[in-house]
Formats: structure tokens, sequence, C-alpha cells
């Protein structure tokens, strides 16, 4: 290391001014001018997150959201070199230290979460198809995706109402491989085993319905494979389900 | 004959794939936002890459940063330059990142002797890494915090011993020439002209009687039209880059300023290839 212990300092005191808009000495600096840093370096980052929460931003008092920004840059050391990964750390921020109590907004997290995993399925790196044998009934399903469990149905609700609706929620959000635009699916806990056991393993209808049947107790056959069947051809619409059903 | 370049981002992906009457020479983006991306964006970059040269301006190396280089990025890095046969990788002569955590943004390192050892260590070790050199930057600084020499001799220095390029950005020397008082004429004539490999113009703006921002949001002012002009005629060809970050409402306008660089680069560098 060849720099001095003063050149250091000076690099702190103006990252660390430009982090919390407190002002203090630096050596040759100008009060007037260093002001600019602090805009600049904050207004993007404030634009980052602005856009990757427009939902949360519209839901939060303009003091709630500012304080967020601010809280978040000046105590958390951002990791990623990317920018656009920045809102992931965001949400983990908020969530870590329990703004949704102290906002009294219960359902805070889940909506930031929902929001970024938006961003995330979007922008997540293509997979490979899975290597299945290409027989016509096995159902494959998009390989970039997340299911998530929710206790407020953000999703479907505004912050407030969703509020209101405390309970189990799922959620499979997918990208179209055709359109690569991302789809959510309020879905039930049915659904989520379904599709869990689906990603380990791409299987048949007949393959699924014994399983489905013994975890589930569901001893109507007809009723439960009609009912998958409506599931698989709604996914398939969405562009979720990649083969053919018959 | 030097080419030119458009910066290319995604407000703008449109025009770089559909609109015909806009061919630049090459496109130039910034590693960090598209690395390790897939989908829809992914999908537009490896169009742009099908029909248009590469060049990649960082954002997050941080050269003058006090801490560790970030070894895993640099890994990523590597690949990425490799997989878009990227032909100039640049970054700032700046740090973003203190006490381990980014700010996304540039910070101007003191202009000092031990800083500029440190830079230099610090650039032939990523030259080292990613087994080419890399291209350093002039930023625009708005303050000079513990200062004990001036720009040119901070920047020339450090090109000259890192044995690194230099990323010579004309509206930077304008804005600096401004805002800290020197001769922008007298600066690039201090400048290490044989180590330029590349060149960027941009707009700026005003924002006080004594101060001017680096915005990169609107269009280049004759000032600094002439600045490059005559910077042109004391050097080889080299690829020029117009950086545009914002305001893409009236493309048309951009695509004339695009037009008037590559005029200049033309007729300053005709010139000299005849002479």
């Amino acid at each position: 290391m060849y720099l001095n212990k003063s050149t250091i300092d000076i690099q702190t005191q103006l990252a660390s001014y430009c982090r919390t808009g407190q002002e203090q000495e630096i050596e040759k600096v100008s009060q007037e001018r260093v002001k600019h840093y602090r805009r600049l370096v904050f207004s993007n980052v404030k634009n980052t997150l602005e856009t990757a929460y427009p939902i949360t931003l519209e839901w939060l008092s303009d003091d709630e959201w500012l304080k967020l920004v601010n809280d978040f840059f000046e105590m958390h050391d951002a990791q990623s070199p990317k920018i656009w990964e920045l809102p992931k750390e965001f949400m983990e921020f908020v969530t870590q230290n329990k703004y949704a109590a102290t906002f009294n907004k219960p359902a805070l997290n889940n909506l930031l979460l929902v929001e970024w995993v938006e961003i995330e399925v979007h922008t997540m790196m293509d997979k490979e198809w899975p290597a299945v044998e290409a027989r016509g009934e096995v159902l494959l399903l998009t390989p970039e995706y997340q299911l998530l469990h929710l206790d407020y149905p953000v999703h479907i609700f505004n912050g407030d109402d969703a509020q209101d609706k405390k309970g189990d929620w799922f959620i499979y959000i997918f990208r179209n491989r055709e359109t690569d635009g991302v789809q959510f699916l309020n879905i039930s806990a049915l659904h989520v085993f379904v599709l869990e056991k689906l990603y380990e393993t791409p299987l048949t209808l007949d393959d699924l319905l014994p399983i489905i049947s013994a975890v589930f107790g569901l001893n109507d056959m007809k009723t439960l494979q009609n009912h998958l069947k409506t599931f698989f051809s709604d996914l398939r619409k969405k562009g979720a389900l990649l083969s053919k059903i018959a | 004959m030097g080419k030119v370049g458009l910066g290319f981002r995604r407000d703008i992906a449109d025009e770089f794939l559909e609109n015909e009457s806009f061919t630049p020479d090459f496109i130039e983006f910034a590693p960090e936002n598209w690395m390790g991306m897939g989908g829809y964006w992914k999908k537009v970059l490896d169009k742009a890459a099908e029909r248009y040269p590469i060049t990649c301006h960082g954002l997050s190396l941080s050269i003058g940063s006090p801490e560790a280089l970030d070894y895993h990025f640099l890994k990523d890095l590597k690949q990425f330059l490799k997989e878009y046969q990227v032909s100039i990788y640049s970054e700032h002569l700046s740090y973003t990142k203190s006490k381990n955590a980014h700010l996304y943004d540039l910070l101007p390192v003191p202009f000092r002797d031990d800083a500029i050892k440190h830079i230099v260590s610090r650039i032939k070790e990523v030259q080292e890494i990613l087994e080419r050199k890399i291209a350093i930057e002039n930023v625009s600084y708005y303050v000079t915090p513990g200062a004990e020499m001036d720009e040119a001799t901070f920047v020339k220095a450090i090109v000259e011993e890192a044995d690194c390029e230099l990323l010579l950005d004309v509206n930077n020397v304008y804005v600096n020439a401004f805002n800290h008082g020197y001769d922008a004429i007298d600066f690039i004539n201090k400048m290490p002209l044989d180590k330029v490999s590349y060149i960027h113009m941009a707009g700026h703006e005003k924002v006080s009687d004594d101060l001017i921002i680096d915005t990169h949001g609107q269009p280049i002012i004759d000032p600094v039209y002439e600045l490059f002009d005559s910077t042109l005629r004391k050097m080889n060809p080299v690829p020029v880059l117009l950086e545009r970050d914002f305001n893409f409402e009236n493309f048309d306008a951009i695509v004339e300023e695009f037009g008037q660089l590559k005029s200049i680069t033309h007729k300053a560098w005709e010139v000299n290839h005849v002479s």
C-alpha cells in the first residue's frame, strides 16, 4: 500500500460526506462545491431505488421513503459493483432493520420482495432447458422463475388493503421464454407442490396424479386430473409450460 | 481515419438496432450495466454486438480506492470483455468505493505522489489480470481534496508510469479548465498524446457563474468542439465517442451532433494524412 494515512483520510472523509450529507472539513475542499457531490451521488442511488420500487415509493409517504433511502445509503455498505443489483441490498436492509414495524406497515417487506423478484426474474441469467427425454407428455416448465410465499397479497391489492388480508399467499413468478416478459400467477399450496415437484424432475400428468393424491388425500382422481389439466392449460397459455399437454 | 461511436443505452437501444439511417462506427457501454444479465436485455445486447464493434467504459473498478481491487469482479469482467470481443476497455481516474462500500459515482483522487504510486501499481495489476492494456480517463472534478500538484502532472505521471493508455475526455478538460481556472489547450499540450487511444466528447451544464457540471445530458457547445478540433490536429487517429446519458427525446439532434463530430474528425485527420 503506497497511500499515506492522510490521503486515505481525505478520501474517506469525502466518501463519508457523500453518504451522510453531514458537512465536515476536508483539506482544500470548498463547502459550496462539495455539495454537488452529495447531490449527484445521492440522487443516483435514490433514482435507482425509485425505478426498482415504484409501487413501494407510491405507497409510502415521502418522509418514510426518504428515511429508508437515507438510512440505507448511510448505514449499509453497498457490495455489488453493479448498481442494478443495489435494490436487492436495499430490500434486505429494510427487512433486516424492521422498518415495516417502525412505519406500522407490515406488508412492506412483502411488497419490496415482490418488486425485487420481478426484476430478478426478468434479468436472471438464461438457464439451460431441462435435459429430459423428449416425450410429448412430460411437463416442462420455463426455467427462469421464483415461487414466493407471502403473508400479504401485495401482488393483488394495494399496500393498505393487502394488510387487512393476512394469510398464506403463494405466487409463481416466471419469465416467458418467447416474450421475455415476467408474469405473476396467484396460486394455491397444491399448485406450489406441483410446481416444486416438476422443477425437481419433469414428470407426466400420469406420474404426478398418484403423488398429489397421496400427499393431499385427494381420492377423486378424475376431478384432480381435470383440475390439473386446467391449471397446466393456463400455464401453457401464459408461457410458463413449455411442453404441450394432452 | 478515426471511427466515431455513440454510447449504447437501454433508452435508445431501438435506434441502434432499427434505425437504418443511423449507423455509428462502434458502440460503447458500461460493462457493469450488462454483466450477469440474461433475458430480454441480454438478447438486445447480443443483437447490438452482432451489428457493431464494442468498446467498454467501466464504472466500478475504483482504481483510486485505498481498499483492495475486487478480484471476483475482475475475473467476471475479463470473461465479459472476451465474450463481446471488446476492443478498448477504459476506466476513470477516480474512486467509487470507500470503506468497503460502493458509492456508484466518481470521486476525485487527491493529486499527490502517494496516490500516483498507488494507482500506477493498481493499473499494472489490472492490466496483468485482464491481459490487456486499459485506457484511463481524465475525469471531471469539482473540488481538489488535499491536492499537492496540478491535474496535468498527476494524469501524465500515472499514464506514463503505469504504461497504460489515456482516454482523453475533451469535454472534461474544458469543464475542469473552467472550474479550476486553467488553460484547456495548455492542459492538452501537457498530456502524453501518443498514449491517447480513445477520445470522449459530451455536453455539460453550467450551474453557476463559476461551476460547470459534467452531465452528459446536453448538446456539446462550440468551445468544446473547437478544443476537440485543435486536439485532433496534434495526434494520430483514434476512436471518438459521443457520450449521452439522458435527454434522448430529440434523437435527431443527437444524430446531428454525431454527424458534426464525424465531420470534424474526418477534416482534422484527412489533412494530417495528406500532409
